[in-house]
């Protein structure tokens, strides 16, 4: 982060990924090869994204015994920018979601979503009536 | 429901928003107490004997819960709503709120979020707030016409409206809104409502950012789909388009625009997985792994015009 709050970004960046658990790491293995191919056709071969597996969920708890390691947060932090998949919500005993505890110990205090129309996407009002 | 009704989303070309949803404070807190236990009863003394309150309807088996709303976490993400308008050049910031009935918690949300406007972006925006002032003095012509040469000279307009209100103007007039700014639990419903108005649920994108530490966590808005855990069939498109939000915000927009020309150019030939395969007609089923090669395909190959007419084509 520079000092007019622009972040500045190396050629090659260390990115952090959670790739989820459930359909996670299916939808991770297919989206980081759409990544590092626009990344490479982008700028002809001079940047490239270094990804970084960061432990949380499911994988994480079966491998450390714990949900969201403290590791995990501080590479997050490290790092600045990650990305992740979707997270399981463990159940039982007192343990907040992993997506809460990441917003509130990062204080990421904007959640942005962007909604725009893809042509062709699936209106849910155009279904046919025989279907509901 | 009266048949032959024409319905008012027709026009979902013309949702184009973005939502900065207030993601750490509001109801989301968890500061509640269940009916019946001794800390809803403490809370509901001290609330009538102390502070006087007399229009509990049922005290005695009532749970509660407290909603904070402050002025720093209100203003911190109205400031990365209008700077986002600003650097990109967008129409307008909307703040949505209820006001009209919680005056001091969603109410001080519109209040602050005007504070900043004017205190901190004065000499780029436009605030409804000076319209009010305006008419007030001068009369509702002339607040008028200082909009108008206000949004023609390129200020940004920061106006708001009552949440029931603004989720009945998204389907009938999409256009009117650019970029929104709003409390967690007002954001919760409308980023959902949006998704749902342009068929997006499960690939809608989303980012968790903190503007001042630079902290951000972009990720896929769908659940994990335990049941399809490995079937290789699921829509990887969510978390394909949180990327492209995390290649914008790192500056590396090109390979960003490359990623959704692909993606896009993928859903018009329909060529897709099983979700989209079910509701379209002619389309060809695609695995997960196919889907994302069917994209890296496309990526630098049509672009721009190219794409458009090969898309037309078809």
């Amino acid at each position: 982060m520079g000092s007019e709050g622009k972040l500045s970004v190396p050629n090659h960046p260390i990115i952090p990924f959670i790739e989820g658990d459930g359909i996670g790491p299916e939808i991770w293995a297919v989206a980081q090869k759409v990544f590092d191919t626009a990344v490479e056709k982008a700028y002809n071969g001079t940047r490239k994204i270094e990804w970084k597996e960061m432990l949380a969920g499911e994988k994480a708890f079966k491998l450390t015994g714990e949900w969201l390691p403290a590791e995990t947060l501080q590479v997050a932090k490290d790092h600045l920018v990650s990305i992740k998949g979707p997270l399981t919500t463990p159940t039982g005993g007192g343990i907040r979601s992993l997506n809460v505890a990441m917003r509130q110990d990062l204080d990421l205090f904007a959640c942005v979503r962007p909604v725009k129309w893809f042509r062709e996407f699936l209106l849910p009002w155009c279904i046919p009536k025989m279907w509901i | 429901m009266v048949q032959g009704v024409p319905s008012p989303v027709v026009h979902p070309e013309n949702v184009d928003m973005i939502i900065f949803r207030e993601n750490t404070e509001d109801i989301y807190a968890g500061i509640e107490w269940k009916a019946g236990t001794a800390e809803a009863q403490k809370f509901e003394k001290f609330l009538m004997e102390e502070m006087g309150v007399k229009n509990i309807r049922f005290p005695g088996d009532s749970s509660y819960g407290v909603k904070p709303v402050s002025s720093t976490g209100s203003k911190r993400l109205v400031r990365a709503a209008i700077k986002h308008a600003l650097e990109h050049d967008l129409p307008s910031v909307t703040l949505v709120h209820k006001g009209n009935i919680m005056k001091f918690t969603e109410g001080g949300f519109k209040t602050w979020g005007y504070e900043v406007a004017r205190q901190e972006f004065g000499d780029k925006t436009f605030t409804w707030d000076e319209w009010d002032q305006l008419k007030k003095e001068h009369g509702e012509a002339h607040a008028n016409e200082v909009q108008r040469k206000a949004l023609h000279d390129g200020k940004l307009l920061v106006k708001d409206m009552i949440a029931d209100n603004f989720l009945q103007q998204i389907l009938i007039a999409p256009k009117d809104f650019s970029v929104v700014a709003t409390l967690n639990l007002n954001g919760d419903y409308i980023s959902d409502a949006l998704a749902a108005e342009v068929g997006g649920i499960g690939i809608a994108p989303g980012g968790n950012i903190n503007y001042n530490t630079g902290y951000a966590v972009f990720e896929a808005t769908h659940g994990t789909a335990p049941k399809f855990a490995g079937t290789n069939s699921m829509n990887p498109s969510s978390v394909i388009l949180s990327g492209c939000m995390l290649l914008e915000y790192i500056g590396w927009k090109e390979a960003a625009d490359l990623i959704t020309s692909a993606l896009q150019a993928a859903i018009m030939r329909k060529r897709v997985t099983i979700d989209f395969y079910n509701l379209m007609t002619g389309a060809t089923l695609l695995k997960t792994t196919e889907f994302g090669d069917e994209i890296i395909s496309d990526i630098g190959v049509f672009t721009g015009d190219a794409q458009l007419k090969k898309s037309s084509s078809l």
